[in-house]
Formats: structure tokens, sequence, C-alpha cells
């Protein structure tokens, strides 16, 4: 038995034995993340932390009159232990729920179907690794994360709604160094496949060797400049912070909410949707609402909707497009443009090169503005030709201005980044995003 | 247990955790999460391996130890270090935080009422749309016993509460917030969810909130700069507390958030700061909200200079980083829960406190600026080059407070920047503030952490305000 059959199993004799609890007027919705993962954590290619996580915990919404709660549990995987603790958790609820006023925004849980999608996979050979790294310790300066194994979320309510959504994936997320100069990189997929990872690091040795050059003191002002997929795709992590929201917009706190009502202009080649296809999440939300396939935000610079959940459809009587709760972009995907990969230096000309950026935040959020840094792999471009490495450089420049009048082109091919992220849980999801030619980007230290 | 290892350490950790917050008055996020896990640390010829598992029968806990011990001797063939026995001390004993009542001695009745009426308190403005109060209380109960006969055993209570007021005019939007998102965090009992004391607060952000709109934006401009504590609070975390991390200094850290500009060789050399620079790692502050009694290697935490009138002395590591670096560190080996191993953290960094009243660090700048509760942060990933944006700010001139600005943002470099620090204000002024979500390591942990500050007065400093 595997660890998503023994789960599929339990998960199923669970949900049933706790419908057959429920009283008049209850309706419960369950919610579950199970993974057994696999994390090997590196420096200077030896191994300085390995750590196994089986790890299940499963929210519980009960509604009954007017009024919801959501608690989370942790299971053991054992059906009458954890039938047990669901049992007094559900009890303590509806003791909690008394003492709640009724919502005037409570969104009803209802029966949005079944669906099931299984992404399998083949888990990775230890040996591979140890090999991998006993070959290299001694000449690669190799930091980063190895992670592994399955992850599980499925969603469920006594409506007889039922979600189901299984991945086996591997990720290989490093940072190769040269001294104080580094690039990054990452191998991710279902099945390893050693040629291919040996390739990507031949590609990151490569792109290192680019870098031993003396690095090169940018002055503060306005630089030509192309992001890679990588930078580009870095936009997200700070565009997801209330960039996509519909319930932001209506506060006022929407950082692209200028270009929404129409009082900046976008370019035509900017187009960003919501892309369920890519196949990297799943599409139902933790009500079990599944979100259409594609859900366009801007189209050729035209502002479409932002996520919207059903509670702020309801709040702002507007239509909702199942978006999860807070709003949050799951899978954003920016769509390409006209621009050759191998002809983005050439477009440059003279002007900046970035490989990635670092720790965005809002500067101000009324003008779209934020801040940030270069990170990895950028470098000083002279007529098409990489000159020198640059020293790290702090942004602040409006999302405004790089999706809209300083947007020259974008690449017409594109980089899919699975998410790394661990906290808690681990992460999954991703992002879809092309290079970006940009005439004029602000650095200011 | 039974394990052919060198060493074994079991972990249990249970956390109830409860948000409680409304929103215009009526229910937001009402969640409750009650989470239990072990995790099974093994050491096989100087080499760590963890196994984590919310499994607890013994079934679980054995399959756990089983493949804690396989990894240990797996992985021990390409460690990176092999360590000595006395990174993990034999201590035993007990930390209980501060508490005067339980936290469930308010009733959700209660806690519903007191977030309804801050609601309430925070749209006293017109100007207010939005209103946002609540609480979140966590019990954590956290032991440790080994194969070598530790046995610790730290039980804490924690409170954070985040009161939120959102202004607007026309197409203008203000935020204005208790000290900033999720600043106000301690260790406490129910004692510290004072309703009068909260309702002040409210109106105090209602009119703020509301003045915010009609105050014209920072101003682009060199001047003197006063962060209050709750500024000070991102300014200690990310230009001090980050790049001191011994783990981060060796490089565990690259692949994340990044390394650091301080070396090795500087510690007892560098010139950190202006000889106000006194920093402190000291969990044993009362009521701080990362005061504990040992770290999780079973390291007994105590009160240590880190910085002292600017000269850095210590590096933030635990038994692990100073075996490998040779260099002074503190008792800071935790984790975020059961689920992730232990690594470098901060626990309260804090800066000690000097002379001058605040007035009196006001009277004495003859242009500046003052600026109130963090909203915005970044730093590169060597720790050198931040921006910090806020809330609030006032014009001081002449030694006086005057026009209020909206968008204050500041930026500058780590050294230059404490360099600068001019004034420091005394004992009455500190005031506690932390985070519940400092986030580091690969796989990502996000830990509390814990942040005490009086007034500073910084020369020279580049702030602006908003706009395109």
């Amino acid at each position: 038995m595997s660890f998503q059959s023994d789960i599929r199993s339990w998960w199923n004799q669970l949900t049933i034995k706790l419908n057959a609890e429920l009283k008049t007027g209850e309706v419960l919705g369950l919610s579950l993340h199970a993974e057994d993962t696999e994390f090997v954590r590196f420096n200077g290619c030896l191994v300085r932390q390995n750590t196994v996580v089986k790890q299940i915990a499963v929210d519980f919404q009960l509604q009954n009159r007017q009024r919801s709660l959501t608690y989370s549990l942790g299971m053991t995987g054992h059906l009458d232990v954890d039938f047990d603790q669901s049992l007094a958790l559900i009890n303590d609820m509806r003791k909690d729920m008394e003492l709640l006023p009724e919502d005037p925004l409570f969104v009803p849980l209802q029966n949005n179907g079944t669906s099931e999608k299984s992404y399998p996979g083949t888990a990775v050979p230890s040996e591979s690794l140890i090999a991998f790294l006993k070959d290299n310790q001694k000449t690669m300066d190799l930091a980063g994360l190895f992670c592994q194994g399955p992850v599980i979320k499925a969603n469920c309510n006594s409506l007889s709604q039922n979600h189901w959504f299984e991945t086996q994936s591997f990720y290989f997320d490093y940072s190769l160094f040269d001294g104080d100069r580094a690039v990054k990189g990452n191998y991710a997929g279902q099945v390893w496949e050693n040629e291919k990872f040996q390739a990507q690091i031949s590609q990151s040795k490569n792109f290192l060797s680019l870098m031993k050059k003396e690095k090169r003191k940018i002055q503060p002002g306005n630089y030509r400049v192309y992001m890679a997929p990588g930078a580009t795709a870095e936009l997200f992590s700070i565009m997801g912070w209330d960039g996509f929201s519909e319930a932001a917009y209506r506060k006022g706190t929407n950082g692209l909410q200028k270009a929404a009502r129409g009082e900046v202009k976008l370019s035509p080649k900017f187009s960003l949707i919501e892309n369920f296809k890519l196949g990297l999440t799943p599409s139902f939300n933790s009500l079990g609402e599944v979100a259409p396939d594609e859900i366009p935000i801007f189209e050729n610079g035209q502002f479409r909707q932002f996520l919207t959940s059903t509670k702020s459809a309801l709040e702002y009587k507007t239509p909702t497009n199942n978006a999860a709760i807070q709003e949050y972009p799951r899978s954003p995907d920016l769509k390409p443009g006209s621009l050759q990969e191998k002809e983005a230096l050439k477009a440059l000309g003279t002007g900046i090169y970035l490989s990635n950026l670092h720790y965005l935040n809002w500067s101000d959020r009324q003008t779209g503005r934020i801040t940030g840094m270069t990170r990895y792999a950028c470098f000083w471009v002279e007529n098409g030709e990489i000159i020198a490495p640059i020293q790290d450089m702090r942004f602040d420049e409006s999302l405004l201005n790089i999706f809209g009048a300083d947007l020259v082109d974008l690449t017409t091919n594109t980089e899919t980044f699975t998410s790394t992220s661990s906290y808690e849980k681990r992460d999954i999801g991703g992002c879809r995003a092309p290079g970006m030619l940009l005439s004029r980007f602000q650095f200011t230290l | 247990m039974n394990l052919p290892v060198d060493y074994w350490a079991l972990k249990r950790v249970q956390e109830k955790t409860t948000h409680w917050f409304f929103r215009n008055e009526k229910p937001d996020t009402n969640t409750k999460s009650v989470d239990i896990g072990y995790m099974i640390e093994v050491m096989v010829n100087g080499h760590f391996a963890y196994a984590a598992t919310s499994d607890f029968t013994e079934a679980g806990l054995k399959t756990a130890a089983n493949k804690a011990v396989s990894n240990a001797k797996l992985y021990g063939q390409i460690a990176l270090t092999n360590f000595p026995m006395t990174v993990r001390p034999v201590n035993q004993g007990e930390y209980v935080s501060p508490r005067r009542s339980e936290l469930d001695s308010v009733s959700k009745k209660e806690l519903s009422d007191i977030m309804v009426q801050a609601c309430r308190e925070l749209k006293k403005s017109s100007k207010v749309i939005e209103s946002y109060a609540g609480a979140i209380f966590i019990e954590t109960d956290f032991q440790t016993v080994t194969s070598h006969g530790a046995r610790i055993h730290q039980n804490f209570d924690l409170i954070t509460t985040d009161f939120r007021a959102i202004a607007q005019d026309k197409t203008e939007t203000q935020t204005r917030t208790f000290n900033g998102m999720r600043g106000n965090c301690m260790q406490a009992g129910a004692e510290a969810i004072d309703a009068k004391s909260i309702y002040e607060t409210c109106r105090t952000i209602s009119d703020e909130a509301e003045q915010l709109l009609f105050a014209p934006n920072c101003p682009t401009m060199e001047t003197d700069l006063l962060l209050a504590p709750d500024v000070m609070l991102i300014q200690i975390h990310e230009s001090i507390g980050h790049p001191l991390e011994v783990d981060r200094i060796l490089g565990d850290e690259r692949n994340y958030a990044g390394w650091s500009f301080v070396q090795p060789k500087d510690f007892g050399t560098l010139k950190y700061g202006s000889d106000l620079m006194n920093i402190t790692f000291d969990p044993t502050v009362e009521g701080e909200f990362a005061s504990y009694g040992y770290d999780e290697s079973g390291a007994k935490a105590e009160r240590l200079y880190l910085i002292e009138k600017g000269v850095l002395k210590r590096g933030l590591g635990g038994l692990e980083s100073q075996h490998r670096s040779k260099l002074p560190g503190v008792a800071n080996f935790r984790s975020s829960s059961w689920n992730r191993a232990p690594i470098d953290r901060m626990a309260n960094i804090n800066l000690e406190p000097g002379a001058e009243t605040m007035e009196q660090l006001v009277a004495r700048t003859e242009k500046g600026i003052l600026m109130r509760a963090n909203c915005s942060w970044s730093i590169d990933d060597y720790r050198n080059k931040f921006q910090f944006g806020n809330e609030w700010a006032q014009e001081i001139k002449d030694g006086k407070l005057g026009q209020i600005f909206k968008n204050p943002n500041y930026r500058g470099s780590t050294v230059q920047f404490w360099n600068s620090l001019a004034g420091v204000s005394n004992a009455d002024t500190l005031k506690s503030y932390g985070s519940p979500y400092c986030g580091k390591g690969e796989p990502n942990q996000a830990i509390r952490v814990g942040h005490r500050a009086p007034y500073c007065l910084f020369k020279n400093i580049a702030v602006f305000g908003g706009g395109a």
C-alpha cells in the first residue's frame, strides 16, 4: 500500500463516519492536507540537515444557522483515534458557534461536484543524490534543498461534494557559488532524469563562469532593463499580496487599482491570467468551489476582473470566480510576447540584465510602487554584450510603469516555476512567466 | 526507545492556536487549530537526522524512529560536519511563560463582544471604511527527553492583537494599525485583553487614519530621523538579527534568505554602530514574545551582549554553529514546531536604553522626521541595503513636532546607518514588540521573535514619501 492509497482509504472512511454524526441543520466541510516528504538541505555540496515529515491535517468547517466556524486538527492516520478526536472537536465547535453572532456575509457550503486529479511520480533514489554530492563536493560550492514525496489535497462536505488531488513530485532547488557570485537553479518534476539534471547543473556552471569579471558599481538612476523569467516571476510574490484581490480593490489597497479604474493605461502587450491548466495546483478552494480553468485578470492591457471569492461577491455584489478566500493567486500566468529570448541582449542594447529579484514589498500601494533588490546573476550590458556582473542594487518602481508605458516586449518563451515554499506544510502550485524588456527601471541605492 | 544510535531525542509539541477576528463588526476569521506532533532526532557517527510525524501511536513513532536511523547512516556519508556530543548538553528544567489568568478564562462570547465594540471605535471617524479587530491566542507545550538524560518542559501562553482602520476619501486610502501588522506580541495570559485600553487605542487609530488622508506625502530629503519603537522593531530585526545568525554567516541559508555581510573575523572588531548602540540577546525578559528557558539543543538561555558600545561581540549561533565557527554564541537553536529541525534563530533581540527622554530627542533636533508603525520591509540578501515603509510621520522643526506626513519611507545601508545613531531614549520609553512570522530556513520555518527598543535618533538619513 502506498501513502496515497492508505490516506485515500482512511479519508473515505473518516468522512463517512463524521457525516453520520451531524445534527439537523448542520453542514460539515472537510479539507485535507497530507504529505510524506523528505527534505535534504545542502551547504558546500554536503548535507547540513535531513528531515522526513509525515503529516496529516484536516480543516473542519461547520455551519449552522447563518454561522460558520473553521477549526483544524492534526491527524494520526488511524481511523479510530482520529474519529474520536474529530468528534470531540466538532462538539467544541458546536459550543463555540453558539457564542458567535449571525454572519450577514455567511457563505453556505454547497455541493460543488466531484473531481479527481492525480499526478503520479516515482521516488528519486537516494543513491543518485549521494553520488552527485560525492562527485562534486570538492569542486562545487552548492547550497540548497532537495525535497520529494507525495502531497494530497482533498475537500468534501456533507452535501456530497468530493474533490481529490494528489501529486508525487520532487525539486532540487539550489544556488551555485563562486565566492560571493552566485546563480540560481531549480530542477523539478515527477520523474528524476539524471541526464536532464546534469544538463541543468552544467548550464548553471556556465552561467556562473560569466560572473568572474570584477563587479561593476551602478549609480542610482533609471536604466533600460531586461528581466529574465525568474525575475519576472518574482514580481508575483508581491502582487499576490492584495494585487490580485477584489476585496483589496474595493478597500483601496490593491496596488493595481489605478489600472483597474482606467486612470493609468497598461501596455497592450500585458495579459495576465490565473491559469489552472498549468496543472500545478487544484482548482478547488477551501470551500470546494471550483474555479474556471482560466481567469483573465488583464487582457491586452485592459482590466477584466480581480480574483473574487464568494464572500467578496456577496459583500460587494459582484460575480464570484471562486477564488481562494484570501484572493491570492494560485497559478498566475503572464502571457508571452514577441521577443525571441536569444535576441534579448541585443534588444536590451545598453542596460542591465536581471536574472532574479529579492525580497519585494510595497513602497506605496496607491501608486503600485514596489521596492526590492537585484540578486544572483545580474549584469551590465553594452551594445548587446555582457560586460560585467553588477553590485546588488535596490530598486523602487511602479508596477503600473513596468506593465504600462515602460514595457517594450515580453519573450516568446516562458518558464514554469513550481512553488518551493514549505511554511508549516509543503506548498504546491507555482507560476509561469516570460522575460520582459523594459525601457526604464529606477534603481535607488 | 532502544535504537542503534549514539544519541536520540524525542520531542513532543502540542499547540492550540485560536484566531478570533471581526471585520466591520461581523465575524471574519474565527478559527482554532490543534496540532500535536513528534520529532525524533538521532545521531550516528556525529551526524544528526530527523523524522517528524503526526502519527503519535506507538507504531507511528517506531516507523519515524527507524526512518531517522536509516537516514542518519545514509546521509552521514556526506555530512557537512560530524558533531561531538557536547552540542547536546544534559540539562533538566522547566519554563512557564508569565500569566495571571489562563487564556481560556476570557470566553469567546466576551472576546467577540470586545472585538465588535473595538470595530465600532475604529469607525469613530466617518472616513473609516473598514475596521478590523481581533486577537490570536496560542498555547504551546514543548517537551523533550533524550537518551543521555536531558528532560526539558516548556509551556507558553502567547497573545498577538491586531487593530486596523482603513480610511478613504475619494481615491485616497490610508491604513493605520496598532503598532504595525501584528507587531503587538507578548507572552501573557488573558489579563492582556483589557477592553478599556483597546477601545482607547482604537479611537486613536481611527483619528490618525483620517488625519493621514489629508496629509501631504513625506518629503524627499536627507534629514535626521527619529524612529519609534514600533519601527525600531523591524530595523533591529532585519539589519541586526538576521545578519548575525551564525548559520547564515556559515552559508547554510545562501539558497533562501541569503548570506551575510558579517564575516567571522568581524567579531570583536567591527564597529557596527555608534557608541550608543548596545544590543542584547535576551530570552529572559518577562513577557517578551520570544522568552524561553532552554533552546532545543538543551542549552540554557541567558542574556548576552551581541553588540556593546557599537562593537560586534557575539553572533546568534547555537552550539552546533559555535562548534563549526569557533565563535562565541547564544542559546538560539530553535524550530518552528514539531515538523522542522532546529536552526539558528533570533529570540528577543533588544536595543538597550539611553539616558534622554523622547521629548529631549525631539527638542535637540533642528530638522527631522519622526516615523511610527512599520508597514513595509525589504533588505538585500547580505543584509546591507534596506528600505522600510511606515504608516505615520511628523515633521520635527526647531525642536518641535509639527506637520503630519503620509507614506513615510526611509532607506540606507546597515553599518553606515547604525553608525549615524545619535540618540537613544531612556528606559521609561522602552516598548516590546515582535513578530509571529519571522521566515527562514529550508524547509521554511516561521518563528516567533521579540524586539524591545526605545526611540532612536539617526543623523542624515534618506527619507521619502509615496507618489508615482
